[in-house]
């Protein structure tokens, strides 16, 4: 009996416990860079995106002064929303005063159509189409 | 030993079949081609660029009304909506002859939006006049017309990092992301939202905006209720706000404005 109750104790309730967590602190660096002035960056991309039904945020982050080692510290320098990006495409350019990575963009113009139908219930859908998204590397820390 | 090892195998099995995840981050990319196009190698750094999204051909500019009036500035649809959550109108924002135009993402393509009709109604009785003040003490010329580029009133979601409706639900609230001022002549300036432009006269702008806004939304909001200062913004604003909105103005007629 006791087993059972370890078994369902283990299958319900560890996994939500570790997606509770994974929530909270999950993001991923897409590329560690400097910026143009030698400053320790990186793209980060989190799950936290909500404009016009971008699920992810893509931020720069800059470690500036005696910020730790964990990029969610460092400050935000830059940040938009996207429906999807390509983490492989994330590059820097040959000056290095820039990044720039290849993301799907929400579908402005179809929910701008379904406003002037009257629709009620506008849908948001994601572009085909890929749009190219940058991140200055100048001035990053004050 | 074998019921324990069958036991061990079955947790196993089990926990990856009712319990376990993958993670959203680990999938990006995996869903769409991005083949269509290629960043090039010299591509130029953002503020290198020409701003290419220009203001529209002379004949389709309206030009901005001899008088400025800081009230009824939105054109407001007759038709009134039901949406998910509750009743909205529509806010035309090509509207020749108001002060108070914008489009979706675009600093210069006009186009509508719907707003919770309390939100309108205060955005008629306050917004150009908040957006005229802040004008003035950044010391911008003053603004005849603005053009605002957003992203959004109405979408049916919950809030970010929430389980409850965002404001956005109710068409309560709108996400700025540039102001498009417009003087006599018909010069524009851009005020933009974002925190990579926070500096200068543009955060003089921003934080007398919100500051604006807020002074515009009824006593019934205060601490405690959410979004009372009727607006959500970065952290390095006056106002404070977030990581999350480094990206736009979240302007709000928060639910504790009530309908009036």
């Amino acid at each position: 009996m006791s087993r059972h109750l370890v078994i369902f104790f283990l299958c319900f309730y560890l996994p939500s416990a570790l997606a509770e967590a994974h929530d909270q602190e999950e993001y991923r660096v897409l590329k560690s860079l400097q910026g143009a002035s030698g400053e320790e960056a990186a793209v980060v991309v989190r799950e936290a995106g909500h404009l016009h039904g971008q699920p992810y945020q893509v931020e720069l982050r800059v470690r500036c002064g005696d910020a730790s080692e964990n990029p969610l510290q460092w400050s935000v320098r830059d940040s938009f929303s996207v429906c999807d990006l390509s983490p492989e495409s994330v590059k820097t350019n040959t000056q290095g005063s820039a990044v720039a990575l290849k993301a799907k963009m929400a579908d402005h113009a179809n929910f701008e159509k379904q406003l002037e139908l009257g629709i009620s219930q506008p849908q948001i859908d994601c572009q085909q189409q890929t749009t190219i998204k940058k991140f200055s590397l100048r001035r990053l820390c004050p | 030993m074998i019921t324990r090892f069958l036991l061990l195998l079955f947790l196993v099995f089990t926990l990856g079949a009712c319990g376990g995840y993958s993670s959203n981050l680990d999938n990006l990319g995996a869903q769409s081609s991005f083949a269509d196009v290629n960043i090039p190698d010299d591509f130029p750094a953002p503020e290198d660029e020409e701003d290419l999204d220009i203001p529209p051909p002379e004949e389709d500019m309206t030009p901005p009304p001899v008088q400025v009036s800081l009230k009824n500035t939105f054109h407001i649809d007759d038709p009134l909506f039901e949406l998910a959550r509750g009743p909205a109108v529509r806010w035309d924002g090509c509207v020749a002859g108001k002060s108070s135009q914008g489009g979706y993402n675009s600093d210069s393509q006009c186009g509508r939006a719907f707003f919770h009709p309390s939100f309108a109604d205060r955005l008629n009785d306050a917004f150009f006049g908040c957006v005229h003040s802040s004008a003035k003490e950044a010391g911008l010329p003053e603004p005849h017309r603005v053009f605002v580029r957003h992203l959004g009133t109405y979408n049916d979601r919950n809030a970010r990092n929430s389980n409850s409706l965002s404001h956005h639900a109710y068409a309560r609230a709108w996400d700025i992301v540039n102001f498009n001022l417009y003087d006599k002549d018909g010069q524009r300036i851009k005020v933009s939202t974002l925190l990579r432009d926070y500096k200068d006269e543009q955060a003089v702008f921003y934080d007398s905006f919100r500051a604006c806004w807020r002074q515009a939304l009824p006593s019934s909001c205060g601490p405690g209720d959410r979004e009372y200062r009727g607006s959500v913004g970065h952290q390095a604003s006056q106002m404070g706000g977030n990581s999350l909105h480094n990206d736009h103005l979240h302007l709000t007629y928060p639910l504790c404005a009530g309908n009036s």
